[in-house]
This record gives C-alpha cells, sequence and structure tokens, in this order.
C-alpha cells in the first residue's frame, strides 16, 4: 500500500521549477484531452500472480512500485540501520497509444526514494531520484531478463531463476554521493498476495484497487556506505509490489502502513486509509502470514490501530504518531510498536511524509513476542491528492 | 541664503510671469529636445530588452550555452553535457518559431523545456490557471500542451484547455493550451509574450525537429571559472559544437543593433543641440530686457558673480521645467516610436516584438542632465554677458547693440579647424574605426558652419545691401536698414543663422543621403530582382527564412508552360565558433554572374562558385572583416570547419552584417542539404505570372500557404522596407526644422526689444508702422535666406559624410551620391518662408512700441 505517496512524490524534484506540486486525479484525465479512450488496465478481480514475471513492470498499468524497507545491523559490532529504496513508475502513455520518435519522451518515467537510518547516531539521510527516461537513463526489464528497474544507477535486478528469483540485486547512490548500499537478498518466504481475489480494493467503485503483493522476509547483506565509512550488514528487509491504475477516493487524505516482522516468523503487513473527517477508511486492511506459508486476510473491522505519543516535525511542523498499538482480537495479537527514533521523516516540501524504522513487542496467542519492522505515515503535513 | 532665495524670487519669477510666452517658448523646445532623446533611448532599450527577455525566460540564469555550428545541436551531445565533471546542470532548449493560421500575421516562438532538468535555470512558473497547479502527466503524456502568457493567451482569446492551431515547417497542428506560464520578473510577462512553452520532446515532435535541439543551458560546478570550463566542455563534445556564455550572445546582438541605435540616436542629440540655441536666445533676450535691473542691482552692490549665477538659475529653471515637462511627453512618444524601431529591427536584423515599452531610471536621469546641462550651456555667454555690464553702461540711456564686435575671423579660423577635425574623423572612421567617429565627423561639420556663420551673415549682408541700393528709393531704405541692422547685432542673427542653419542643414544632408540611397537601391534592385516571379512559404514573411518550399516545387515550376527558368534561394546562418552568426545565402551559379561587383570579374566568379570552395562576399561583410579578394574564410560545415576563398566582392543593401553567397553545388556539396525558401520565376514574354502562381497554389496548396510576388510588387515592397527604416529618421528632422523656427521668433523678438528706442527714433523721424513691419519682416527673411545658403552647403558636406562615411563605417555600404536639386532648390524658398512667418509676431510687437516712451526709456 506503502505509496500512494507515488505521484506527489516526483513532484519534489520540480517543486522549485514548478509552481505547484500536486497532480490532478488521475482519473479525470483519464477521460481528458484528445478524447482519448482510457486505455490502461484497472485492477480487476482473479489476476494470476506468476513469479517471476510480476517481479517486473506492468505497464499496461498507470502506476507500480518496487518499495524496499529493511532492518540492519553491521556484522561484528551490532551497530543498527534502517533503509528504505523505492522506485516508483508513472505511466504517461497508455498502451494503445504510440511514443514518438524523441529520446525525450517515453511510455513512463520514474522516480524513487532511498533513505538510511543511523540508529547509533540517531541521524537521518533521505533523497530523491527523479528521471523522465531520456537516453536511457531509465529501465525497465521484461520478464525473462535480469533487470526489474533502473533509474540511473538505483538499480534492482534479480537472478537464480528457481521456480522464482532467488536473490536480488539492490544498488543506489544518493544523488549527493554522500551515502550508498550495495546489498544481495534472498527470500526466505514465498510472496504473499495481498487482499482478496488478487485485488487489493482502497476505495469504492470498480477498479479503484491495486495489485499487491509483498515478500516479507528478505535476508539481506552487504554493503552500506555512510559518508567515508563502509559498514558490512545483514538483516530482514521487507519488499512491497504494487500496480494499479486509480486507487483513491476524494475523501481519504492519508494512511498508515506498517510492515512487521515478529520473532515467531510471522509477518503483518497492515494499513488503515484516513478519511478527511478523521475516521478510518472501511476499506483499511492487512495480511498476517505465517512461517508455514499460510495467511489470513484482514479486513478493517478485524483490527484497530491506536496512536500514543507524538512527535512535532521541526522541519514540516507536522505532528506524527511515534507509538502504536495495533490489536487484532480474533487472531490474540496485541501489539505495541515504536518507532526506533522519531526523526525518520522525508521532509519533502508539498509531500512530506514519515517512514522509517520501528521496533515491537507485544504478545500473539498468548506468547511474548517482538520483532522490528517499517512504518509508514503520509497525509500528516498536507493532505494526499494524488493517485485519485 | 534667504535673501538670495527672495532675490531670485523676486527678479527670476517676476520676469518669468510677465515673459511668460517667451519663457514657454523656451521650455517647450527643451522640452522637445528632452522628450525626443529620451523616446528614442526608451525605444532602444525597449526593442533590446525585448529581445532578451526572450533569451533571459531560457538562458536567465545560465553560465553556459552549448549551440551547434548549423543552428542546431544533435541532442546525443546532450548526457555528454550533463555528465561533464565540469557542469552542475545543464537543461536542453529547442526553440522554433509558428505561425497562427487563424490569426494572419501573428507568430509564436515555441520553446521546448525540460522540467526535470531546468530546475536550477528556471526564471518562471508553469501553472493550470483553473488551479493554480501544475499537472506534470498532461505536460509529459499528450502532444501539444502548451504554456502561453496571461496576456497572450488573452490576445489570442483562449481559455484554458482551448485548443487552436500552428503552422510550423508547413503543417499545421492543433495545439492545446492546459497551462499558463508567469515570467518571474512579472514586468517581463509583456516582453515573452510570443512565447509558448512546450514539454521538450513534443516540441521536437512538433517542429518537426527529431533529435535536434537548440542549445543546452549549463550551469558550471565552479562559477568563478566559467572560461576555463568552457573551454574543458568544448573540448569533450564534437566538431561544429560551440561554448559561449549566454552574454556573448547578447553582446552579439547589441553589437549588432549598436549601429542602427546609434544613428538614431544622434539625430535625437541634434533635438537638444537646437534647444541649446534657443536657450541662447531666450537668455540673451532676457539680459537685454533687465539691462535696467542689473544696473540698478550691481549699483547696489551685487557682485558679477551674483549676476551670473542669477541668469543661470533662471536658465537652470527654464531647464528643470523643461525636463519635468519633457519626460511624460517621452513616454508618450516612445509608444510611438517603439513600434517603428521594433519593425525596423524586425525587418533587418532579428525577429523582435516589443509589446511594451520599459523606462529605466539610467536614461531619464541622463535625459534630464542633458536637458538642464543644455539650458546651462546655452545661458552661459549671455549670462557671462549681463554679469560683464558694467553698471554705468547698463543705466545708460542708449545701449550699444554690439559693444564689442564679434571676433569674426578667429571663429572662422576655429570653423576650418572643426572642418579638418571632421576630415579627419571621417578619414579615422573609414580606415581603422571605430564607426561612430563618422558621427562625430557630422557633429565638427556643423560646427565649423555654425562657427562660420557670423562672418557669412555679415558677408551676406553687405551683399544684400550692395543689390538693395538697386532698388527704387523707399524700398531701398527698408531693405538697407534690415541689411543694417542684421550686419549691426551679429551676436544676436549670427546665432539664430547658425541655429536655422544647422536645421536646414540637417534636413538637407538626410534628405540627400536618402534620396542617393534609394536611387542606389534603385539600380541596385534593377540588377537583382530580375525575375518574374518569386514565390515562398507565407509563414517565411512573418518568422524569417524558417520554412523551405516543398522539394519537388522547382521541377513543378520548370515544367509549367512559359517558364523560362527556376532559380531558388536558401538562407542559413552558420553559429561560428566565437559565438557570433555569420548569413548565407545559398543561389544558383548563373544567378551570381548578374551581381554588380565591386572587385572580380562576374564571369570569372560565376564559374569559379561551381568550384568547391569558392563563395561570394558582399560589400558588408568584406568591410566589417576586413576581408579581401582571395581571402579565405572558415565556416564550420556538416562535419568539419572548411577554409572557403572570397571569389567576388559584390554591392548589396539587403543587410549589414555581411552575407556569403555559395552555390548551390557547393552547399549541397558540404552541408548535404539541397532545400530552398524561395524561388524565382522566369517567364518568356506575355506570359502572366499570375497564372503560374495559380498553378502552384493548386498544386502545393495542401502542404502550407504561400507568397507570390510579381517582379513589381516585389519591388514594392523593398521600397516599402526602405522608407519604413527612414520614417523615423523623417520623423526626427521635421521635430528639428520646428524647433529652428521657434529660434527665428524668439531672437527677432529680442532683438526688437534690444532695439526700442531706434524704433523709436525711426517712428519719431516719420516711419510708418508698415514700414517698421516690413523691415523687420525683411531681416527675417534675410536671417532665413542665409541660413538656407548656409545650410545647404553645409548639408551637403553633411551629406557627403552620412553617405559615404557613415554608411560605408555602420554598414559597409558604398551609396553613389545622388543630389535632389529640386528639392535642394526648392529649400531658400521654404526656409525664408518660414523664417518670414517666424518673424511676423516680433516685427507685429515692434510697431506696437509707443514711439514718445521708447524715445524716452532707453
Amino acid at each position: 500500500m506503502k505509496t500512494l505517496t507515488s505521484s506527489l512524490a516526483l513532484l519534489i524534484g520540480l517543486a522549485g521549477w514548478w509552481s505547484v506540486v500536486l497532480p490532478v486525479p488521475l482519473q479525470a484525465k483519464d477521460r481528458g484531452a484528445g478524447g482519448s479512450p482510457p486505455d490502461w488496465r484497472r485492477a480487476e478481480p482473479g489476476w494470476d500472480y506468476a513469479f517471476p514475471r510480476d517481479h517486473h513492470a506492468h505497464p499496461q498499468f498507470k502506476t507500480e512500485w518496487w518499495y524496499f524497507t529493511g532492518n540492519l545491523k553491521e556484522k561484528g559490532t551490532g551497530r543498527p540501520f534502517g533503509f528504505q529504496w523505492t522506485v516508483f513508475r508513472q505511466g504517461l502513455m497508455p498502451p494503445g497509444m504510440e511514443v514518438p520518435d524523441s529520446a525525450w519522451l517515453s511510455r513512463s518515467f520514474y522516480f524513487g526514494h532511498f533513505t538510511v537510518t543511523d540508529l547509533e547516531t540517531g541521524a537521518f539521510h533521505f533523497d530523491q531520484i527523479l528521471s523522465r527516461g531520456a537516453f536511457d537513463e531509465t529501465a525497465a526489464g521484461a520478464p525473462g531478463e535480469r533487470l526489474l528497474v533502473r533509474i540511473k544507477d538505483w538499480s534492482l535486478e534479480g537472478a537464480e531463476v528457481a521456480p522464482d528469483f532467488t536473490e536480488f540485486f539492490l544498488k543506489a547512490t544518493a544523488t549527493t554521493g554522500d551515502y550508498a548500499v550495495d546489498f544481495s537478498l534472498r527470500p526466505g518466504k514465498a510472496p504473499v498476495i495481498n487482499g482478496v481475489d488478487g485485488v487489493s480494493k482502497k476505495s469504492a467503485g470498480e477498479g479503484n484497487a491495486s495489485h499487491y503483493y509483498s515478500v516479507p522476509r528478505l535476508e539481506t547483506s552487504g554493503e552500506l556506505r555512510l559518508g567515508e565509512e563502509t559498514f558490512e550488514v545483514a538483516g530482514q528487509s521487507w519488499l512491497d509490489r504494487e500496480w494499479s491504475t486509480s486507487v483513491l477516493a476524494e475523501n481519504q487524505v492519508g494512511w498508515d502502513w506498517l510492515s512487521l516482522h515478529l520473532s515467531d516468523g510471522t509477518d503483518l503487513m497492515l494499513y488503515r486509509l484516513r478519511r478527511d473527517d478523521g475516521t478510518p477508511d472501511p476499506f483499511s486492511s492487512g495480511t498476517l502470514s505465517f512461517p508455514d506459508g499460510s495467511k489470513v486476510h484482514l479486513e478493517n473491522r478485524d483490527f484497530t490501530l491506536a496512536p500514543g505519543r507524538t512527535w512535532k516535525s521541526p522541519a514540516t511542523g507536522a505532528v506524527y504518531p511515534m507509538e502504536w498499538e495495533v490489536k487484532i482480537p480474533a487472531k490474540k495479537v496485541i501489539l505495541r510498536v515504536a518507532a526506533a527514533q522519531n526523526n525518520q521523516e522525508l521532509a519533502i516540501p508539498g509531500l512530506a511524509y514519515w517512514e522509517g524504522a520501528v521496533s515491537v513487542s507485544g504478545e500473539r496467542d498468548g506468547t511474548p513476542v517482538d520483532g522490528e519492522g517499517y512504518l509508514e505515515m503520509t497525509g500528516y503535513a498536507q493532505a494526499i491528492r494524488g493517485l485519485r | 541664503m534667504t535673501s538670495a532665495l527672495t532675490l531670485f524670487h523676486t527678479l527670476v519669477f517676476r520676469y518669468l510671469r510677465r515673459h511668460w510666452l517667451t519663457c514657454l517658448l523656451t521650455i517647450l523646445s527643451l522640452a522637445l529636445g528632452v522628450a525626443v532623446y529620451l523616446a528614442v533611448r526608451i525605444a532602444n532599450h525597449s526593442s533590446r530588452e525585448a529581445f532578451s527577455a526572450g533569451i533571459d525566460l531560457v538562458a536567465g540564469r545560465s553560465h553556459l550555452e552549448v549551440r551547434g555550428s548549423a543552428g542546431y545541436l544533435d541532442d546525443t551531445v546532450f548526457p555528454m553535457v550533463a555528465g561533464h565533471p565540469d557542469v552542475a546542470a545543464a537543461t536542453p532548449v529547442l526553440e522554433g518559431f509558428a505561425t497562427l493560421p487563424d490569426h494572419p500575421g501573428e507568430y509564436l516562438k515555441v520553446t521546448g523545456i525540460d522540467p526535470f532538468t531546468n530546475g536550477p535555470f528556471q526564471t518562471f512558473q508553469v501553472f493550470d490557471p483553473a488551479t493554480g497547479e501544475f499537472d506534470l502527466e498532461t505536460w509529459l503524456g499528450q502532444p501539444g500542451q502548451v504554456a502561453l502568457s496571461r496576456r497572450q493567451a488573452e490576445a489570442l482569446e483562449l481559455s484554458e484547455g482551448d485548443s487552436f492551431r500552428l503552422e510550423t515547417g508547413g503543417r499545421v497542428s492543433s495545439v492545446t493550451v492546459p497551462f499558463w506560464f508567469s515570467p518571474e520578473d512579472e514586468g517581463e510577462e509583456e516582453a515573452v509574450g510570443k512565447t509558448a512553452l512546450i514539454d521538450i520532446g513534443w516540441a521536437q515532435v512538433l517542429l518537426d525537429q527529431p533529435g535536434r535541439l537548440s542549445s543546452i543551458q549549463v550551469r558550471v560546478e565552479d562559477p568563478t571559472q566559467i572560461e576555463a570550463a568552457a573551454a574543458r566542455i568544448r573540448e569533450a563534445l564534437p566538431e561544429g559544437t560551440v561554448v559561449t556564455t549566454p552574454s556573448q550572445r547578447s553582446l552579439q546582438i547589441q553589437k549588432m543593433l549598436q549601429g542602427f541605435e546609434l544613428n538614431i540616436l544622434a539625430l535625437s542629440l541634434v533635438a537638444i543641440l537646437v534647444g541649446v540655441f534657443l536657450i541662447y536666445n531666450a537668455v540673451s533676450a532676457s539680459v537685454v530686457r533687465r539691462r535696467r535691473e542689473i544696473g540698478i542691482l550691481r549699483s547696489n552692490g551685487a557682485s558679477r558673480a551674483q549676476v551670473f549665477a542669477l541668469f543661470l538659475g533662471e536658465a537652470a529653471a527654464t531647464g528643470v521645467a523643461g525636463v519635468l515637462l519633457g519626460l511624460p511627453a517621452a513616454i508618450f512618444l516612445a509608444k510611438f516610436m517603439v513600434r517603428q524601431i521594433s519593425e525596423t529591427i524586425s525587418v533587418h536584423y532579428v525577429l523582435t516584438s516589443v509589446e511594451s515599452i520599459q523606462v529605466s531610471p539610467g536614461a531619464v536621469l541622463v535625459s534630464a542632465c542633458y536637458g538642464i546641462g543644455a539650458a546651462l550651456a546655452g545661458a552661459f555667454f549671455p549670462a557671462l554677458e549681463a554679469a560683464r555690464q558694467e553698471p554705468v553702461d547698463a543705466l545708460a540711456l542708449h545701449p550699444v547693440a554690439d559693444p564689442k564686435p564679434l571676433p569674426i575671423r578667429r571663429l572662422a579660423l576655429a570653423g576650418m579647424v572643426s572642418l579638418g577635425v571632421a576630415a579627419a574623423l571621417s578619414w579615422l572612421a573609414l580606415s581603422s574605426g571605430p564607426a561612430w567617429f563618422s558621427l562625430a565627423a557630422c557633429f565638427f561639420a556643423i560646427m565649423a558652419f555654425a562657427l562660420a556663420a557670423p562672418g557669412f551673415s555679415r558677408g551676406g549682408g553687405f551683399l544684400a545691401e550692395v543689390f538693395a541700393r538697386a532698388l527704387p528709393g523707399r524700398w531701398q531704405a527698408l531693405v538697407r536698414l534690415a541689411c543694417e541692422n542684421l550686419i549691426r547685432s551679429l551676436r544676436r542673427s549670427a546665432v539664430t543663422v547658425a541655429a536655422l542653419m544647422s536645421a536646414v542643414a540637417m534636413l538637407t544632408g538626410v534628405s540627400v543621403m536618402i534620396h542617393s540611397f534609394r536611387s542606389t537601391l534603385d539600380t541596385w534592385v534593377d540588377q537583382i530582382v530580375r525575375a518574374d516571379l518569386y514565390l515562398g512559404p507565407a509563414a517565411n514573411e512573418v518568422v524569417g527564412s524558417q520554412v523551405f518550399l516543398p522539394e519537388e516545387a522547382e521541377d513543378f515550376l520548370r515544367s509549367q508552360p512559359g517558364v523560362k527558368a527556376v532559380e531558388t534561394y536558401r538562407e542559413e546562418r552558420l553559429l561560428l565558433p566565437d559565438g557570433s552568426e555569420q548569413k548565407l545565402a545559398v543561389v544558383n551559379a548563373g544567378r551570381m554572374k548578374a551581381f554588380p561587383y565591386q572587385s572580380g570579374n562576374p564571369e570569372e566568379v560565376s564559374r569559379a562558385v561551381i568550384q568547391e570552395d569558392q563563395v561570394v562576399a558582399t560589400e558588408s561583410f568584406a568591410r566589417r572583416l576586413g576581408a579581401a579578394l582571395g581571402d579565405r574564410v572558415p565556416l564550420p560545415t556538416a562535419g568539419r570547419v572548411r577554409e572557403f576563398q572570397i571569389a567576388g566582392i559584390f554591392y548589396d543593401y539587403s543587410d549589414d552584417r555581411g552575407t556569403l553567397y555559395l552555390s548551390r553545388e557547393t552547399f549541397a556539396k558540404f552541408w548535404k542539404d539541397r532545400r530552398y525558401h524561395s524561388a524565382a520565376v522566369f517567364l518568356e514574354s506575355g506570359v502572366e505570372a499570375e497564372k503560374i502562381a495559380e498553378a502552384f497554389r493548386d498544386r502545393f496548396g495542401g502542404q502550407g500557404t504561400f507568397y507570390a510576388y510579381s517582379n513589381r510588387s516585389l519591388r514594392g515592397r523593398i521600397f516599402d522596407v526602405f522608407d519604413q527604416t527612414f520614417a523615423v529618421t523623417q520623423a526626427l528632422r521635421a521635430i528639428a526644422i520646428a524647433v529652428a523656427v521657434l529660434g527665428v521668433t524668439l531672437s527677432l523678438s529680442t532683438l526688437v526689444l534690444e532695439r526700442t528706442y531706434e524704433i523709436g527714433v525711426l517712428r519719431a523721424i516719420g516711419a510708418s508702422r508698415a514700414q517698421v513691419f516690413l523691415s523687420y519682416l525683411g531681416e527675417a527673411g534675410l536671417t532665413g535666406l542665409l541660413s538656407s545658403v548656409l545650410g545647404l552647403i553645409c548639408g551637403l558636406c553633411l551629406a557627403v559624410i552620412l553617405t559615404w562615411v557613415v554608411n560605408l563605417a555602420f554598414f559597409g555600404w558604398t551609396i553613389q551620391f545622388h543630389i535632389p536639386w529640386r528639392e535642394l532648390l526648392l529649400t531658400p524658398g521654404w526656409t525664408v518662408g518660414v523664417a518670414i512667418l517666424a518673424g511676423i509676431l516680433p516685427a507685429f510687437h515692434a510697431t506696437r512700441i509707443p514711439v514718445a516712451e521708447a524715445v524716452r526709456t532707453a
């Protein structure tokens, strides 16, 4: 669910240039200029997930992303780090439209976010990359290729197909050159399909949904560089893949999203859509997946998500909950989620959101559990108006 | 201090109140001078601003600009530039012109930009006028989504989301306006009016320029080392790419317009110069009128310095009033002038559209200084004269009209020296430059004749008196009195003669120059415009040579019955490594045979130009670069820079920057391009040009709109352009004349005052009012006659400088000297007439002088 931020995000880089930052609703645009029929495909029930095919791009859909988050430690010292690596694809010309012969025009454009949380020093690094894809600055591999997606030197590849990729390779260097990662990620679990019948509904109306799967456990190892220092790190990461054409409703202003690795091998993905009147949207949902590969879909009524202590961002003035209490009564799950540190906001003008490492403790089925994960909170600094 | 102010108030303002007409005339003439000068400055400045605003919109914040010598850049160069270690930011730009089929005569400059890289260069905002937001997906995802300025959208009556038609390169496309843009500097909105912004990729599609850019704007890592970075970047790029600073481009434009601007500025300065004469007259008048006041003041202990300051102060007050009146008038005048000037610039130099006038505080300040400075300069000598008056003399009953005779010989000698300086400056302007020396030469020539005015007036006066002796008795006395009067008051009348003479000279000089130019052009057009029919894309008339004719056009025309021959013409602008532009013209080799050569044999030249490395240069080119027959000129061809040899130099008046003519064969060989912008068709006798034009339109009408000129209508157009170019000049000289006429009135009024006593005596001994009236009219007429004769001589001198020096130095055009005899012979007639008219009022005043009082007072 994470990144409905997407279309907003891309505007950051442009914020200096253009007056504003928020695109008009996508659906409106599909009906829009030139009278050409909307020929983006919509997310409809019955999608037949196949891997590694679905790791690759889906250009018949308007929007998609590859979203990695992870909790890592330096080998030997145990120094803790968090990271986020995301690439978004935003479709410009639908499949029925011919892309003219110009190096500057492409069917999609790409942008990415890359953060590293240095939990020992409390430093939080964030960066954004943008490209219109001119001169092969961006690429998305087709099924059968190793390359999944690339923007300049931010790249994601898969390797050793049997039957799915057994390893991902993820690289990025911040555009400032200040920090970089070079990771290998091995799935410890098969992809978990979120939602019902292959779709994750986001709001009322046919097609207002996405195709959404997660790879909750990725054994991650590799190098993380901060300035001049390079750390050998290892830990657990989470991959979210989602593609869609239209998603949010007018009255949805933001969301809170969690991905948690629990010590008993259970993984939880949960999101709560917030409406402009402050109430949770009925289309909020989640997935609880177990070490044996089984999973449970959670509807809005199945869980509660209660905010606790808050933190006010000095950069944007937004007030974010730094603690959450998650209750899934039917599954006897009570979890207390706390930010690993406050300062993990991507303070991007017009589009700030909080995305950071969290620690978790609580109990499941009466047994104490703890764990780590990532939390995303959007729409606190300003209403999220993209992707409607 | 207070007492000084009171004194100033009592003496000056009371006087000004009493002589409000003289005062008003002086103020008006000064205001006129200031207004004309400032208006010209504003108009020049505005047209230049309009041009640079267009550049600034995309290049306002860049350190360097990468462009291609062929006028475009392969876009694969972009990654090389963007990835260069010296480059902090780079953004591509593609520009082209489009006409609007639904708004004939209108054009838009289509500017392709890239929002992803443009951030650091941004000087404008793009937004959806309904929401104030910007939607990137519309911008990137759909063809023909443009941003116009609000002003332009309104001018074209387009609301948000409306579509309209654009014609580019002969193709009509529909574009939509979902966006407006507004420059950060709001004052520039009007200046960038005719711009349509569009995404760089869609600009390539719209302008049909796949893979091409106009420029890449660059910000370097170390802005203190721009030149060094430019050199390193140049090194890393393929041959044929040019790296310059945007200011170099502005500088090129400035250089190009410099001559033109300086010319009209010089003309406007004449208006101020004439103002100086006027002030001289007015202050002289006031000195004369207040002779007694001065005497009393001095007797009561006022120092010479105080008297001097009093008169200068009065002049300064007049100057301030003139400036205050002139400044708003200038803005009013500039609005008319700016259109003229921008049209002239568009015709001859670069496509500019000036939508508004820009008033720079600097220009206002300079004009104000000129106005007040002119007032002080004009007042200096009369004020000195006032200060020198002894109290005794001032209070004496009979003033001596000319207390000290003018040093006529010394002045004449100074005049000779001045003429010598003019000659020397002319020679320098032609041999080594700078070109503005030629304008200085004009100034010294006028100075020379102005200095000769006293001697000439005295000689003329004596001569007239000699002739007058042949007249019958009653008239003889009158005319001789007029002559005597003039000779006796040379100190005043010579200045009037000088002023009117300058105006006549200006008029004569410019008329002769324009006449010579027109005659020369006429002969030249006969040699150049020989075909019976000229065809080309209509868009080129609006935006310059941008659109090519369909490739089959030549063969089609040739196949038409009655067509003897078809020649083609192409214009190209190459970018030289130093960032300057060179215009190329590509024509059939045979056509070069008919060129009017300055050096080179037509037969040989037309044979030579088929050889691969021969070109023909225009005279302007040869002059500007000091090139001679046989010299080699390096030109960037497709691929690499090659040297071409000048096989001939010919007279050309089509532009002042110089053009190189290549044969089609040569151009096709090195630039791999056979397209052309227009075709000239030669017909058998009896074949109607209109028929061929119709056939052409039937065949190619689907591929755009085309103009067709018959031989006659093309000539007409050439002369229209010519007349348009000189329209401003005409207006300015009319103003100079008007100011000079004011001078005659003022100066005669002064004389009448000075001679109150004499007139009284004359009347007392029996002269009738009519006789007095006539004698003053006679003096005015004589002044006019002397001025016109001297003015004609001076004017011919000036014409020689304007024609042979200024034109050659600034534009590199040799113009044959032609004198419009009839016009010149009429000059004394109207000058005398105008002078007599100007004399009516003062002469009438003379008749109104009460005899008894006049004889008693003075």
